[in-house]
């Protein structure tokens, strides 16, 4: 063993000991019970934080639970609403089809496709049309039977009104006769019928001859 | 103090180890004694430096070893020391392995472990509806589920397939002997409506699961079915248009985990775990418009019916857009063997079935695109709009026109006999003069006539690249042949689509620019948000000057030619016909006896909207000016009501039984 080794087990070794502590104290006890109430406040006051943050974690996670189920009840029931609303509008598709709609126009309202469209000339609404060409009454001779009783329209062309008492809704006199009854409906089905097209039932009474 | 020595040998003292040895190693000078002096034990004894605890290398106890015996504890120090080596470097490799598993590839582990655990199950996305061009549904996807079994896991099959079938609609015999099959997964019934999946899930039967599934439902039946497509029994399109935007309508599919054990049972009371929630399709708002579509494939089946035809096809296009308003494709489905089933004349028409047990039905594809004809005398606007742009001759140019003529062997002449004549441009178009037509090509030559027919599209996919369209099949400056001076100039050697045909007349009707036509004008988000698509691309193909030219001589094919059968009353019409024979497959010649009959125009003349062709396939009579006009007419007289066209003044009144055009017949090439 080395000489200095043995040194500084003897006596001479102490002064280059650590730093001596402080010298112990007897504490007055008011004091050391002011100390332990300090941490034993200090200890219930932790407590209390920690168990209140566990308490709303809890509570966080419960109410996170109970609005994800009220979050996915919603989800199912709009899913729901827009399977039915899908529905929804393919039945309304179905019933909307152009099939479906000419069936029932032939079938139950007794439509028919026209045959031929017969395009009736546009007029202006300003200039007054000419009064139409009506054949004078046939000169026959008087005869004893009584005038006939039914409409005047229908057998007697003659005498029908004159329609230059309403020259703007009279149509052309161009428009034949005989093509006027096929266009009574001919409006193909959608159209939007225009005030050129096809017409009703209405004008086609003024055509001189029917 | 009394220091007592002992009288025990060096040799024990030097072999005493621990606490004791190292009490006697507090002293400084003790390991110089033999016999250290006894002291009394200190109160605190000096703590033993750890060093002291090791023989010091060479010493003798390090040669002794332990055991006292010099060779041996050598060999087991050295023993214990490579145990303890081997010790260390297994546990490191246990370590290593630990933290491999543990840490470094645990997601791969996790991953496996949960692999075997879990079953994947697929959510098929809700795919995307199609739409016309009012927002009226064609095709929607309607979600429904499918009733699985896993018949391991049914304690009482009889009982819960009585229970069961009447809320499948399945007889419970049959449901019995699927609950019994003992394999696990059987489909009891699919496409099942949400309410009654309902019922059935709240009934709670044992080993009985609902999946989620789609089923597609097209309101309107077959209506346009070879434009809209179909999709197959797993949602995926299949044809048309299902099947060229998959991509965009099937949207994306979502996926569940199931757990269950590895023998593939599943763990009861574990819940379901969305891995990814399915995202719906996006729809299409298509350019088709229903009731035209309607009123189209009805005018063409009554036509196909009466003229007995094999197949028609008819297409309306708005001439400023290139929007397709309509595409019809129908067969016949005895061929075209059965007579007429609609009345002619001033009889109202009937509708026309068109379906499997109709006499005509929805064509297997769009032939529109998709069937390749020789187009005949329609194809004559190529020679033309090509001799007036280059000025070659003008609508009043005068030609000497015979009956036939011959050219390298061959004789090619019009349709019905006639002395030598003069016509003018106007006339041979309006005639459909093929002669005359030849002789006007004359002027262009081989490569004008193939520069042309590039321009206007011809030989090139349009821009809807439809599933199974064809480009044509056209005559290239390397198969020329001398005849096909005359022949290409009359629609005898290129083939073409209708829809190509149609592209070529609209290109007339919208002043000479070239519109691509489009079937999609939109897509609709799964919110119900509309994009639209942009607009078709244009160029210009025929100058302004030569289009009004050609327009003119078009109209006279209707007011005085060939095509007065597509008179529509209140406005002017511009088209021209075609009767054009079936070649022969594989051979050079023609079918005898069968031609295609078309009619294209566009209307009103003036301020041209709407532009359609109708082709009719081996009808009877066979000219286009007589079974293909008519269809155009009806056709176009729906639609220009539908869209509020303003009459044309001066405009004929009446349709074509009071026009006095010329024979039919002269328009055969």
């Amino acid at each position: 063993m080395s000489p200095s080794a043995t040194a500084t087990l003897g006596p001479a070794a102490t002064p280059h000991l650590a730093p001596r502590r402080p010298p112990l104290q007897v504490l007055e006890g008011r004091e050391r019970r002011r100390q332990g109430r300090r941490r034993r406040t200090a200890q219930a006051i932790s407590l209390v934080l920690v168990v209140g943050s566990l308490l709303v974690v809890v509570l966080g996670n419960a109410m996170l639970a109970q609005t994800q189920v009220r979050l996915s009840d919603m989800q199912a029931a709009l899913s729901a609403e827009q399977t039915v609303h899908r529905q929804d509008v393919l039945a309304l598709a179905q019933l909307e089809t152009p099939s479906r709609i000419a069936a029932q126009a032939q079938q139950q309202l007794n439509m028919v496709t026209p045959s031929q469209v017969v395009q009736v000339p546009s007029v202006s609404l300003t200039t007054p049309l000419p009064p139409p060409k009506v054949a004078a009454a046939p000169t026959t001779t008087p005869s004893t039977t009584p005038p006939p009783t039914t409409t005047p329209a229908t057998t007697t062309p003659a005498t029908t009104p004159p329609p230059t008492t309403t020259p703007a809704t009279t149509p052309p006199a161009t428009t034949t006769p005989a093509t006027a009854p096929a266009t009574q409906g001919t409006s193909p089905p959608g159209s939007a019928a225009p005030a050129h097209a096809t017409t009703g039932a209405g004008q086609s009474a003024s055509v001189p001859g029917q | 103090m009394t220091t007592t020595r002992t009288l025990a040998p060096p040799t024990r003292t030097r072999e005493v180890v621990g606490a004791e040895h190292s009490r006697t190693r507090a002293r400084p000078d003790s390991r110089r004694t033999s016999t250290p002096p006894v002291h009394p034990r200190p109160r605190h004894p000096a703590r033993p430096r750890a060093r002291a605890r090791t023989p010091a290398p060479g010493s003798a106890r390090a040669r002794r070893g332990p055991t006292g015996r010099p060779g041996a504890d050598a060999v087991l120090g050295r023993r214990i020391r490579f145990i303890r080596l081997v010790l260390v470097v297994v546990f490191l490799l246990l370590t290593a392995r630990l933290v491999d598993v543990q840490v470094l590839r645990s997601g791969h582990y996790r991953e496996a472990s949960a692999q075997e655990l879990t079953q994947p199950v697929t959510i098929p996305a809700l795919r995307g509806g199609l739409f016309d061009r009012n927002g009226q549904v064609l095709a929607l996807s309607i979600p429904t589920k499918t009733v699985l079994a896993d018949d391991f896991q049914v304690q009482h099959p009889v009982s819960e397939a009585l229970a069961l079938a009447p809320m499948l609609g399945v007889s419970p015999t049959r449901l019995a002997a699927q609950l019994q099959e003992h394999s696990g997964y059987v489909p009891l019934a699919a496409n099942v409506p949400l309410a009654r999946a309902d019922e059935i899930a709240a009934a709670n039967f044992q080993g009985i699961n609902l999946i989620d599934s789609s089923v597609r439902q097209v309101p309107n039946g077959n209506l346009a079915a070879p434009v809209i497509g179909m999709v197959n029994g797993s949602g995926t399109g299949a044809a048309g248009l299902e099947y060229q935007h998959n991509a965009l309508l099937a949207g994306q599919a979502g996926s569940e985990a199931l757990l269950e054990s590895p023998s593939g049972v599943p763990l009861p009371g574990t819940p379901v775990q969305k891995l990814s929630a399915s995202r719906p399709g996006t729809g299409l708002e298509l350019t088709l418009d229903e009731p035209l579509q309607y009123e189209t494939e009805q005018a063409l089946g009554a036509q196909i019916v009466s003229s007995h035809a094999v197949s028609g096809v008819a297409v309306l296009m708005d001439v400023k857009t290139g929007d397709i308003l309509s595409m019809a494709n129908l067969v016949a489905n005895d061929g075209g063997a059965a007579r007429s089933a609609t009345t002619s004349g001033t009889q109202p028409a009937q509708m026309v079935t068109i379906g499997p047990d109709g006499p005509v039905n929805e064509a297997p594809s769009n032939l529109a695109v998709s069937q390749l004809y020789e187009p005949g005398s329609v194809f004559k606007l190529v020679t033309f709009s090509a001799a007036l742009q280059d000025g070659t001759i003008s609508p009043n140019s005068n030609f000497s026109v015979p009956y036939q003529i011959r050219l390298d062997g061959s004789t090619f002449h019009d349709a019905e006999p006639h002395p030598t004549e003069e016509l003018s441009a106007t006339q041979i178009l309006a005639q459909s003069s093929n002669i005359g037509t030849s002789e006007i090509a004359q002027g262009l030559g081989e490569a004008r006539l193939i520069e042309q027919v590039d321009n206007l599209g011809l030989g090139h996919l349009t821009s809807l690249g439809f599933p199974g369209e064809s480009p044509g099949l056209l005559v290239g400056p390397s198969q020329w042949e001398p005849t096909d001076l005359v022949s290409l100039p009359i629609g005898q050697v290129d083939a073409v689509n209708a829809l190509q045909v149609l592209d070529m007349y609209n290109t007339v009707a919208n002043g000479g620019v070239f519109i691509e036509p489009r079937l999609v004008r939109a897509t609709v988000s799964p919110d119900g948000v509309v994009n639209t698509a942009a607009p078709s691309a244009t160029h210009r193909v025929i100058s302004s000057a030569t289009d009004g030219e050609l327009t003119a001589m078009l109209e006279q094919v209707v007011a005085a030619g060939t095509g007065t059968s597509a008179v529509v009353p209140g406005y002017t019409v511009a088209g021209k016909t075609g009767t054009a024979q079936i070649p022969t497959v594989g051979r050079d010649s023609y079918v005898t006896g069968a031609y295609m009959a078309s009619f294209v125009g566009f209307a009103p003349a003036v301020n041209p909207t709407l532009a359609a062709i109708v082709v009719l396939d081996r009808p009877t009579p066979i000219f286009g000016g007589t079974v293909a006009a008519p269809v155009f007419a009806k056709i176009m007289s729906y639609a220009l009501h539908r869209y509020d066209i303003p009459t044309t003044p001066g405009a004929p009144t009446q349709g074509p039984r009071g026009a006095n055009g010329v024979s039919q017949a002269q328009d055969i090439t």
